[in-house]
């Protein structure tokens, strides 16, 4: 077969020691970038781009692709460990993976996401490889319409993420829908709540919204009990997941991996929620669901999956076609474009070398980092044995940088410690604060499809039925309300009366 | 359009409220002194942090956390502080360039 | 005589020590944008060169927000000595037409040092539209004023008002659909539910090449490079209108003159090395340099555009 002596062509160039070594370098790289938290893949790439530029190409683009990898690695890290998102998409881990820090099997949590990872990263690979071209055609077809029902989608997931009352979730929602408009309207130009502060004028925030309510607030409730926090002593059962675990996880990261793909191809920054989407899939189609919270591994492992596979499929649209789908993937395509290669289908013609060595370190990508992973686990655990009191102040100093770090703002930090304030007063009245998070991430984004469109109805709203693609995903958003509505009965679902 | 969100926001809360009526456990407020403690500390840092540069800033920070709430051995406080303070500008500064605040004076 | 010998000796002394131990520490340059934006790297790449020149390393700061005005203003509040800079690009100007009030003079409150770079515009139309030239598409709209769309990467930003002035130069009418980034308005226009967008050609390049959009005239003096094929709009018959992206840049007001005139030279000799022009060629940039003089004629010419197109065309910003 043609892709396969493609692929042998790919690997030959790839696992040259050289070639090897810089993967190494990206990777670890990209890890240490990934763990402080909010400071993501983009400054990570950015950061080493200069240093690439004396190199070949292949070289290159296999360090910065590491480098992306590497860092959403490292953010899943630093969510289980301390239940702090090193990055938008690791938010939905910190749930559970805490959950299982806390019950000592960090460990195993840590595995679990490192091997969904790999596997989600391989085989999104492999998606990416056969099913490039159709794909990149597929998603040429999203415009503002399409995007805006993609998006109503995400919010029904919403529905999905509460594990209480739905009155409470929605309370949530709206605040985060309600944050996340902060800042200048694109379409008029007039800022909305930004009270004269310059730093607001781009909106809130997703880093420092998530840093807070999750990291910082974590640490304000579990400061006062930093004597009596359990000292664990990992013994190597600790380390190591369980059979059951691993046979609980096995569905969740197929499942993530197609989640993830799917919603990563689409242009644009919806691979973001592929996170959420697959956490709220998981529970829904769980025997167990009150499990979710408490350190349920599927909440681990399908989210884990999901976001890896989703950085694979947000390559679709930059190798297919040369359109980056994302800020991630722009700078990629200018680390492409000053090595002199020019993504799009001719690349795979004249360029065979360079495409093929482009996706076969993508999986050399996955097994360094699964190389590089699976033996620091039992370095990580080991560090949870230091008491809480040393550990936490050097967290909330981390925290400070990596939220500093992103915008050189001091504001951002403040938004992040006001946020943990918030945080701790509404875990402690039993809001689960996901649905905020997700919010913030929805909002700016769905108002804008939903005025893109208008804009190019002229005001018509029924632009949103006409579009096939738009008026299918907006009918299974209502068919899925519907259905919601009459199967419980929709007075336990609003809370009305006791289940 | 954030009318109708801050309209619905009402609505929702005060159903809530309406709810809620029911007896709930009340709030567990006896960490509320450390978290304050803590949330006032972070507050200077952040205040400080591009004035007095940020090895001075963390240090400090580090150090009250550590001596004075934790009360953990002051020799030990100082030297984890100052050594991830140090340490940590210079992965971050000097080796990652990415830039963090120095103040006036230089540190 | 040899008094003034040696006043002149010491003077000379005096202005070479200056020189040589400027930079003697590390220099900041202010990016006013996010890591991985076309100044961003620009930036880097031109740090990158200064630092192995120097030994010194040369630092980039993003500090994005607020359409560059952010980085500007933390730009111009730090101290003139050089050790400071920020690099900026045309929004600079159109941040000037745009806000009601600004945190600092753009004229004032910063020294010019050097033009570092333009990119050329082009105008685009989805592979759909049925306009195959400039004049086409001019008829086409004429036509059907208030129908057609286009899109942008913002409200205010450059392919905005360079529209905008373009409606008002050719009389035509389109609506404005903006979007947060160029990936996703250009993705729209290729996918045919956008009418046409201005954008830079190195942007638009790779799709046109693969017939997934058409470039019907580029808004530079003279013919892309690239794309040959390309009509000026000048040449099609059309009011010149010359549209460049550009990068400069800038010091805080007061920067000492041999200082600037030093970055000045530097900026120069790195532009003027094959590599760094191999690299902005594959980003669209064409390498400019020049003295500061010429940064300070363009920076006027653009602030006294930009406010009348924006005037004209109605468009608002907080």
């Amino acid at each position: 077969m043609e892709i396969l002596s493609n692929l042998a062509l790919g690997f030959s160039i790839a696992l040259t020691p050289q070639v090897l070594a810089y993967a190494f370098i990206g990777c670890l790289f990209g890890t240490l970038v990934g763990m402080l938290p909010g400071v993501g893949p983009l400054t990570g790439i950015s950061l080493l781009l200069p240093v690439t530029y004396g190199l070949n190409p292949t070289i290159a683009i296999v360090m910065l692709a590491g480098v992306y990898y590497g860092a959403m690695y490292g953010g899943s890290t630093t969510s289980i460990l301390m239940r702090i998102p090193g990055e938008a998409a690791s938010v939905m881990t910190c749930i559970d993976g805490y959950a299982m820090t806390q019950k000592g099997r960090a460990g195993p949590a840590l595995a679990i996401a490192a091997i969904g990872s790999f596997i989600a990263g391989t085989v999104s690979v492999v998606g990416l490889m056969l099913l490039a071209p159709p794909i990149a055609a597929v998603a040429l077809k999203f415009g503002p319409p399409e995007y805006a029902a993609l998006l109503t989608l995400g919010l029904l997931v919403l529905a999905y993420l509460s594990s209480g009352s739905t009155l409470k979730m929605l309370l949530m929602a709206l605040v985060g829908l309600l944050v996340g408009l902060v800042g200048i309207d694109q379409m008029s130009g007039f800022a909305r709540f930004t009270w004269n502060v310059p730093e607001l004028a781009d909106g809130v925030g997703v880093v420092p919204v998530a840093v807070g309510l999750f990291g910082i607030s974590e640490i304000m409730l579990s400061a006062r009990s930093s004597g009596a926090l359990k000292v664990q002593k990992p013994r190597l059962a600790d380390l190591v997941p369980s059979r059951e675990e691993m046979r609980a996880s096995a569905a969740p990261i197929l499942r993530g991996t197609l989640i993830g793909f799917l919603v990563g191809v689409v242009p644009g920054s919806a691979h973001i929620i592929s996170s959420f989407v697959s956490y709220a899939l998981e529970k829904k189609i769980s025997k167990h669901p009150e499990r979710f919270g408490h350190g349920a591994v599927e909440g681990v492992a399908g989210p884990e999956s999901a976001n890896n596979s989703a950085t694979s499929g947000a390559f679709i649209p930059l190798l297919a076609l040369g359109i980056p789908s994302g800020a991630v993937p722009a700078v990629m395509l200018a680390a492409l474009m000053i090595h002199g290669i020019s993504p799009g289908p001719q690349l795979m013609q004249s360029r065979p070398d360079i495409f093929w060595g482009f996706i076969a370190s993508m999986y050399v990508g996955n097994v360094v980092l699964l190389i590089l992973n699976l033996p620091m686990v039992g370095l990580f655990v080991n560090l949870l044995r230091i008491p809480y009191a040393y550990l936490y102040p050097f967290i909330l100093a981390l925290c400070l940088l990596g939220v500093y770090s992103t915008n050189q703002s001091t504001v951002d930090v403040w938004i992040a410690i006001g946020f943990g304030v918030l945080g701790y007063f509404l875990r402690k009245l039993e809001f689960d604060t996901a649905p905020l998070v997700l919010g913030v991430i929805l909002a700016p984004m769905l108002e804008l499809a939903i005025r893109q469109s208008l804009a190019m109805s002229g005001g018509d709203w029924s632009i949103f039925a006409k579009r096939p693609i738009a008026g299918t995903m907006l009918a299974l958003v209502a068919a899925l309300l519907i259905y919601n509505l009459l199967s419980r009965g929709w007075r336990t679902r609003v809370g009305l009366e006791e289940k | 359009m954030p009318r109708l969100l801050a309209v619905l926001l009402i609505a929702a809360a005060l159903l809530l409220m309406v709810q809620k009526s029911r007896p709930a456990r009340p709030m567990d407020l006896s960490d509320a002194r450390i978290t304050a403690v803590i949330v006032l500390l972070l507050g200077a840092a952040t205040f400080a942090l591009e004035r007095a540069g940020y090895r001075a800033t963390v240090f400090v920070f580090l150090l009250v956390v550590l001596a004075a709430v934790e009360r953990r051995p002051p020799w030990l406080s100082i030297l984890l502080s100052g050594g991830f303070a140090l340490g940590s500008f210079h992965l971050i500064n000097t080796v990652l360039r990415v830039p963090l605040p120095v103040s006036r004076w230089g540190w | 005589m040899r008094f003034a010998l040696l006043l002149l000796a010491i003077f000379a002394a005096g202005s070479t020590a200056a020189q040589t131990t400027y930079p003697s520490r590390p220099v900041t340059i202010v990016v006013p944008f996010s890591p991985g934006t076309g100044i961003d790297i620009l930036a880097r790449t031109l740090g990158e060169r200064f630092s192995a020149r120097w030994g010194v390393p040369l630092v980039v700061e993003n500090k994005p927000g607020a359409s560059g005005n952010i980085g500007a203003e933390s730009a111009m509040q730090a101290a003139a000595d050089g050790y400071t800079l920020l690099m900026t690009a045309t929004s600079f100007a159109t941040n000037v037409a745009l806000a009601k009030r600004l945190p600092y003079d753009p004229q004032k409150s910063f020294a010019p040092v050097a033009l570092v770079a333009t990119g050329t515009l082009a105008l685009v139309v989805a592979p759909t539209s049925p306009a195959r030239t400039i004049k086409e598409f001019v008829e086409l709209v004429r036509a059907k004023p208030g129908v057609l769309n286009y899109a942008s990467t913002g409200n205010g930003t450059v392919q905005h008002l360079t529209m905008e002035l373009l409606k008002q130069a050719l009389g035509i009418d389109l609506v404005h659909v903006p979007y947060k980034a160029n990936a996703g308005a250009i993705t729209d226009v290729a996918g045919g539910h956008v009418e046409a967008m201005i954008t830079p050609v190195h942007t638009a390049g790779p799709l046109v090449k693969q017939n997934r959009l058409r470039m019907l005239a580029v808004l530079s003096a003279e013919r892309s490079p690239v794309f040959p094929s390309v009509p000026t709009l000048k040449e099609e018959g059309f009011p010149d209108l010359e549209v460049e992206v550009w990068y400069a840049m800038l010091a805080p007001a007061g920067t000492p003159q041999p200082v600037v005139a030093r970055l000045n030279s530097e900026v120069q000799e790195i532009l003027d090395s094959n590599e760094v022009r191999d690299a902005l060629a594959k980003q669209g940039l064409s390498p400019v340099g020049g003295s500061p003089d010429r940064l300070a004629e363009l920076l006027r010419t653009e602030l006294a555009r930009w406010p009348r197109v924006v005037a004209k065309a109605g468009i608002k910003a907080d």
